[in-house]
């Protein structure tokens, strides 16, 4: 007499592996379709505002250091983050330059975004940018789509830069959307010494109205402002 | 042996010396002025710094990485061949060690001022540290910038914060330059050699092994860089340029050799005189080159160029004897040379007083064979005499040559033959002339400052560099050199300089400057800084625990640890701290240096584009401070020989005004001769503006030497046609195609330079070419048809007949007449006796060097009375020509009517001459030209005695009476004969009526002499005092004044006896002048160098 439970079990085994395989499929094909809702989401974005807190977990910290700040954007890249409350550093982007005011130091600091911008705050931009694509195409001219992975009610969408400059500084930057209403949950990027800065949004709101001069640095008289990249040699 | 060839033998002796002694100085800078700032600015820069030691190679891919990847390799691999390269860099060192940065960052506080320090001390304090470590803590929150948050999570203590260091700090953490491009595509690899190269083969060689090297690794790597890899630096320039230069020279050499050996051979058929030419001149060049090393030691490779041009001329006198030795072979071979010699005298005379007068060294040594060129020919019996026999002489023997010689000269300037060829030459320099001014008017040859003409063309090393440059940025600075005998003198020097940078920073006059700071070491702060640091030291480990209690890992702390190490191993010695692991020593190198004369610290100042720079770089340089850049070397060359320019060319022209007068004593032909420079130089810029050429710092070297050369040919030309008498076809024939065939070799071998590999030395080339046939056409074209036109009707007999005999002159110097004897009574009146004296003696010294063919004369009258000594003839021929500058100041002194009784030894009593006369019975006081024969005549008017002098008609209109009223002055009465026949009656008459006369009896007029013996030759003396004392029986009494030390002696010979009813026959006559004569011939033996006879005296 030949048993079956050798048969079942092989059988059972190749419908586990088609029902493991079919829900893989099924996954990635979820996945992409739900990473081509974003980016259609994020092309109807005109406006976004959050509040954030930034955690900076630095290999030369024991623990890492948690900020408290806002950040608002507009299309199509203009931005205003504000960390520490009161704000003690304000990034702004305006049309042709990027301002950083310290509010604290009573100190502004102003970069020209011409094709001279040295490396490093192009960087900068990387950081403060990360997160507010305009579309695929936009994301994957400056990075490579390593993975996207569903899990629970998030998405989280690792991104590579291709400039080869950028991932001397940054490694990886980590995209975590929400599942359901696609809204941009946190930004994480991982530093090549192992360091990593994540930003946790909440309260974000989509397309609010926001005053033009939001992103227009006004810079109090008393501030020492300086350009540091204008005498810098080629 | 005779004496003379010992003497060439002895002369060996220096010669050989200063060939051990000659070294050559490779480097170019060295020529120029060194007092300029400019120069010695670059030189320093060029030596210490510059990147001159380093190879760089460059490469570019599409992609950054490629590129860093490939440079990576090449580094790596580059590092890994044992001995093939020092250090090897293809990013910043700190990128690659970043932990070495500690030790700069150490040093830079040890450097720094007290206070400073303080500071740091004060923030370091652990007591208050924490505080600072939570700002720093909250900033690693707050701050958005990648580099701030790496520099505060690795520096939490602020240690990298030098004051001084702060502005570079950014270049310790970016990407680029100076071994990038800002994107990263075009990198550089900085390859220290492993020695350093004196010999550019050598760096040949190890630039072939390291391209092998390159070449194998890129292959292995697959790197798509291809054909984009390039090599530029010191080592680069070496080897290429050195090639270069010995591959032009060989070129050069050959085909110059060639070209000559081949226009030689086709002019004159024949090969081996050229090569005893060849001969001389490898003895003058070796003799130029060891007067170099005699006098200089070292000497700079351009003036070996140089050497070129002396070979130059010295052909051109050794093909100008060749070819009037071919045309005149009937003539002694010395007359030829004595008709070339003052041709080639002279124009080495000009040539080497312009070269003098440029006072570069290169002129002296130039200036030093070109005399001694001139001097080859004037050199009798010389052994070189039987090579240059043999050149001139041996070929001459057996050869067929055409009719090409003249054969006899008319004593008169012939007709002109060509007039049609005279019109045409008119025609030539009024067209090409006025051409000429019309091109250089419009469109003038610029100046061209810049140092691009003294780059090499085509040099694969530049054009990498200037790629270099263009990717990398960097070359709008301008480096800034401070100078001191030590670290603490510079120093104290830098902190001046960067308050100066500060405050012109802040002007806005410049755009930004990096300057050492802190990097360089300050042994002041060092020492007192040694307190402070000890304390941080004490207390290092409560630092780094509370940075640990602030939170911050040990990562974090790895500089602040290695800074401690630093200041700790600083402080164990005593010396000046130097830090030196491979970040320091990489970043020192490019900011200091030290050589024989004390250290040296560089910077750099980016100017303000558009801006002046002048100002204040004339604000910052001082003695030990300078502002090295190329673009600034060819303005400052140019402003310090203008302020020269102008004196050196007014210097070149009088002398060369003064040679052309001496050389040919008419204005007319003087006058030609810088009318053919001029031509010739319009000519030249004409072709200038013609083909685009333009005057820059090589080839402005020309214009010394054409200057030289058109002297050369219009001398050698003009003298050729005096010799001819004008006539053209004969002077063309002997001397005009020689010319030609110098200036085509001159032509050949400049035109061969005009192919070299430096823009430089090709431009110079092409200019001496263009200049050399420019001077040629003009000399041998145009000139003989300017000067039948304005010198060659001037010919006067005398001239003709010593040009066709080779006579020496018979008449009295030009210079003896009214003018210059009116000029000399109006100086001699007013100035005191003894500065008088002085000047006469010298002019007349002068005149006698000079005027070689009057000074023959005098030698020749002088030989009787030495004994046929000829070298004692020549002594008292100098000491004559001085001792007449004496005797002619004292008479035109005594003729202006100053006294002249203090001038006198001793005055004889009066009685002495008042026996010599009474009534019916005249004396004639005989006297010869000896001493100042004229001063008896105030001494005797002075003693009561009246003179009456019998004399000669003075050349020239008004001499003869400006003379005797000058004697009429004194009391003294003239009579001239000659002229008129009764003038004897009139002085027999004066004889009979008992008066004084003086007479001088040892050159007589022609037609008055007799034959007699004197010095045991034959001599024609004056047989007028036998004829008047036949015909009055005067008393003949023999005088003399010879000058001394003591004063002017007077010398009474006894009364000559003679019986008068003898005196009937000439031969009796004959026989009392012989009495006459044999009376003075001890005082002339005893006073030779005061016999004055300018023209020849002896009949044989």
């Amino acid at each position: 007499m030949v048993s079956l439970c050798p048969h079942l079990a092989r059988v059972g085994r190749c419908l586990a592996l088609a029902t493991l395989l079919g829900v893989v499929y099924h996954s990635h094909a979820a996945d992409s379709e739900l990473l081509d809702r974003w980016f259609a989401a994020q092309a109807e974005i005109k406006t976004w505002s959050a509040e954030l807190v930034q955690t900076r977990t630095l290999k030369a910290l024991k623990d890492p250091l948690q900020t408290q700040g806002r950040v608002w954007f507009t299309m199509p890249n203009r931005f205003r983050w504000e960390l520490g409350e009161p704000a003690q550093t304000i990034a702004l982007r305006e049309a042709d330059a990027m301002v950083i005011i310290y509010p604290r130091l009573k100190r502004a600091e102003r970069y020209a975004l011409d094709e001279q911008a040295a490396g490093q705050w192009r960087d900068a931009l990387t950081l403060l940018e990360a997160g507010f694509p305009r579309s695929r195409a936009d994301l994957e001219k400056q990075f490579k789509i390593e993975s996207f992975t569903t899990t629970g009610d998030a998405a989280e969408l690792v991104l590579q830069p291709r400039s080869s400059r950028a991932r001397k500084l940054i490694a990886q930057v980590r995209l975590v959307i929400g599942g359901e209403d696609l809204q941009l949950r946190a930004t994480e990027l991982r530093f090549a010494d192992g360091s990593r800065m994540r930003n946790d949004f909440s309260r974000a709101k989509i397309n609010p109205p926001l005053e033009e001069g939001l992103f227009t640095a006004v810079i109090p008289e008393d501030f020492k402002v300086s350009e540091p990249l204008a005498g810098r040699a080629r | 042996m005779k004496p003379r060839h010992w003497l060439w033998v002895l002369l060996c002796v220096p010669l050989a010396l200063g060939l051990a002694r000659l070294r050559f100085d490779t480097e170019v800078l060295h020529l120029l002025p060194t007092q300029l700032p400019e120069v010695h600015a670059l030189k320093l820069w060029q030596q210490h710094f510059a990147g001159s030691r380093d190879l760089m190679i460059t490469l570019r891919a599409d992609d950054p990485e490629i590129a860093s990847a490939a440079a990576l390799a090449v580094a790596q691999s580059l590092r890994a061949a044992a001995g093939l390269t020092g250090e090897v860099h293809w990013q910043a060192p700190w990128r690659e060690h970043p932990g070495e940065s500690a030790e700069i960052a150490a040093a830079g506080w040890l450097n720094s001022s007290s206070e400073e320090v303080r500071q740091l001390a004060a923030r370091l304090d652990p007591e208050r540290l924490h505080e600072e470590l939570a700002a720093q803590r909250e900033q690693l929150a707050l701050s958005l910038d990648p580099g701030e948050i790496a520099r505060l999570s690795y520096d939490p203590l602020g240690l990298l914060d030098v004051p001084a260091l702060s502005r570079n700090a950014a270049q310790f953490t970016e990407e680029g330059p100076p071994f990038a491009s800002v994107d990263g595509t075009f990198r550089v690899i900085h390859v220290q050699p492993p020695e350093v190269f004196s010999d550019y083969r050598a760096a040949a060689r190890w630039l072939e092994e390291l391209r092998e090297r390159v070449a194998v690794t890129l292959a292995e790597e697959q790197a798509p860089i291809g054909e984009t890899i390039r090599y530029t630096g010191g080592p680069v320039f070496l080897a290429e340029i050195a090639a270069d230069m010995e591959r032009d020279m060989i070129r050069s050499v050959a085909g110059t050799a060639f070209i000559v050996a081949l226009l030689f051979f086709l002019v004159h058929g024949r090969i081996k005189p050229l090569l005893w030419l060849v001969l001389l001149l490898a003895v003058i060049l070796a003799s130029t080159m060891a007067a170099g090393g005699l006098l200089f030691g070292r000497l700079n490779v351009v003036s070996l160029g140089f050497a070129a041009i002396l070979l130059g001329l010295a052909v051109d006198y050794g093909l100008v004897l060749y070819q009037e030795r071919l045309v005149h072979r009937e003539r002694p071979l010395a007359e030829v040379r004595r008709w070339v010699a003052p041709g080639v005298w002279w124009s080495a005379v000009t040539t080497a007083s312009a070269f003098l007068l440029l006072n570069f060294g290169v002129g002296v040594v130039i200036a030093a064979g070109v005399m001694t060129v001139g001097l080859l020919p004037l050199i009798e019996r010389a052994s070189l005499k039987a090579a240059s026999s043999t050149l001139v002489g041996a070929d001459v023997r057996g050869l067929k040559l055409p009719d090409q010689s003249i054969a006899t000269a008319s004593p008169t300037a012939p007709p002109d033959k060509h007039p049609r060829n005279h019109f045409l030459a008119l025609a030539f320099t009024l067209i090409a002339g006025g051409l000429s001014l019309v091109l250089v008017v419009r469109d003038a040859p610029r100046i061209d400052a810049s140092s691009e003409p003294l780059r090499p063309v085509g040099s694969p090393a530049y054009a990498a560099l200037d790629d270099l440059r263009a990717e990398i940025g960097g070359d709008e600075s301008l480096a800034l050199l401070v100078t001191g005998e030590d670290e603490q003198a510079v120093a104290d020097r830098l902190r001046v300089v960067e308050q100066t940078v500060a405050r012109l920073a802040a002007e806005g006059r410049i755009e930004s400057a990096v300057l050492p700071g802190a990097l360089w070491p300050d042994p002041a702060n060092q020492q007192a800084n040694r307190k402070l640091v000890t304390s941080l030291l004490v207390q290092r480990d409560a630092i780094l625990q509370a940075a640990r209690n602030a939170g911050f890992t040990d990562d974090s702390l790895r500089l602040a640890t290695g800074v401690f190490e630093t200041w700790r191993s600083a402080l164990n010695t005593t010396n000046t701290f130097w830090p030196g692991n491979s970040v320091s020593r990489w970043i020192l190198r490019e900011l200091t240096a030290r050589d024989a004369e004390g250290v040296i610290a560089a910077g750099l100042i980016k100017p303000r584009p558009g801006a002046s720079t002048d100002a204040w770089i004339g604000e910052l340089q001082s003695g030990q401070v300078f502002v090295a850049s190329w673009e600034r070397l060819g303005p400052a060359l140019l402003r310090e020989v203008e302020g020269r320019l102008r004196w050196v060319l007014i210097a070149i022209g009088g002398m060369l005004l003064l040679t052309l007068s001496a050389t040919y004593r008419r204005w007319q032909e003087v006058f030609l001769s810088v009318s053919a420079l001029a031509f010739s130089g319009l000519l030249l810029l004409a072709v200038m503006s013609v083909a685009g050429w333009s005057w820059n710092l090589m080839n402005l070297m020309a214009v010394p030497l054409l200057l030289g050369a058109t002297a050369d040919y219009s001398i050698h030309m003009q003298l050729s046609l005096r010799r001819n008498l004008g006539e053209v076809g004969a002077a063309f024939n002997s001397t005009g195609k020689a010319l030609l065939l110098c200036a085509a070799t001159t032509a050949a071998g400049f035109g061969s330079l005009g192919l070299s590999s430096n823009a430089g030395l090709a431009s110079l080339g092409k200019v001496c070419g263009a200049g050399a046939i420019c001077a040629a056409i003009t000399a041998c074209f145009l000139l003989p048809c300017w000067w039948r036109l304005l010198a060659g009707r001037y010919l006067e007999t005398d001239q003709v007949q010593a040009m066709t005999t080779g006579a020496q002159p018979e008449t009295a110097s030009r210079i003896y007449g009214f003018a210059a004897w009116r000029l000399g009574l109006r100086c001699a009146r007013w100035l005191p006796v003894a500065f008088a004296r002085v000047l006469g003696a010298n002019v007349a010294a002068a005149y006698g060097l000079l005027a070689r063919s009057r000074r023959q004369v005098v030698e020749q009258n002088l030989l009787p009375v030495e004994g046929g000594d000829r070298l004692a003839a020549r002594r008292t021929a100098g000491r004559l020509f001085r001792n007449f500058g004496i005797k002619l100041a004292d008479l035109l002194r005594y003729e202006s009517g100053r006294p002249v009784d203090q001038l006198f030894r001793e005055l004889p009593p009066p009685e002495r001459f008042a026996a010599l006369v009474r009534p019916g019975r005249g004396a004639i006081l005989l006297t010869v030209h000896l001493g100042n024969w004229e001063f008896g005549a105030p001494l005797l008017r002075r003693l009561g005695v009246k003179l009456l002098v019998v004399t000669l008609a003075e050349p020239g209109t008004g001499f003869t009476e400006l003379r005797e009223r000058a004697r009429r002055q004194w009391g003294v009465e003239t009579l001239v004969i000659g002229q008129d026949a009764f003038a004897f009656v009139e002085v027999l008459k004066r004889l009979q009526e008992g008066a004084l006369i003086a007479l001088l009896v040892d050159r007589p007029p022609a037609g008055s002499g007799v034959m007699v013996q004197l010095f045991d030759r034959p001599f024609a003396a004056s047989v007028s005092a036998a004829e008047l004392a036949r015909a009055s029986g005067c008393a003949l009494i023999p005088v003399a004044l010879p000058w001394t030390p003591a004063g002017y002696e007077i010398i009474v010979l006894p009364e000559v006896p003679y019986e008068r009813s003898q005196l009937g026959d000439r031969e009796s006559r004959r026989a009392l002048t012989q009495e006459i004569l044999r009376a003075f011939a001890p005082v002339i033996r005893q006073h030779p160098d005061q016999w004055f006879h300018f023209v020849p005296i002896w009949p044989e």
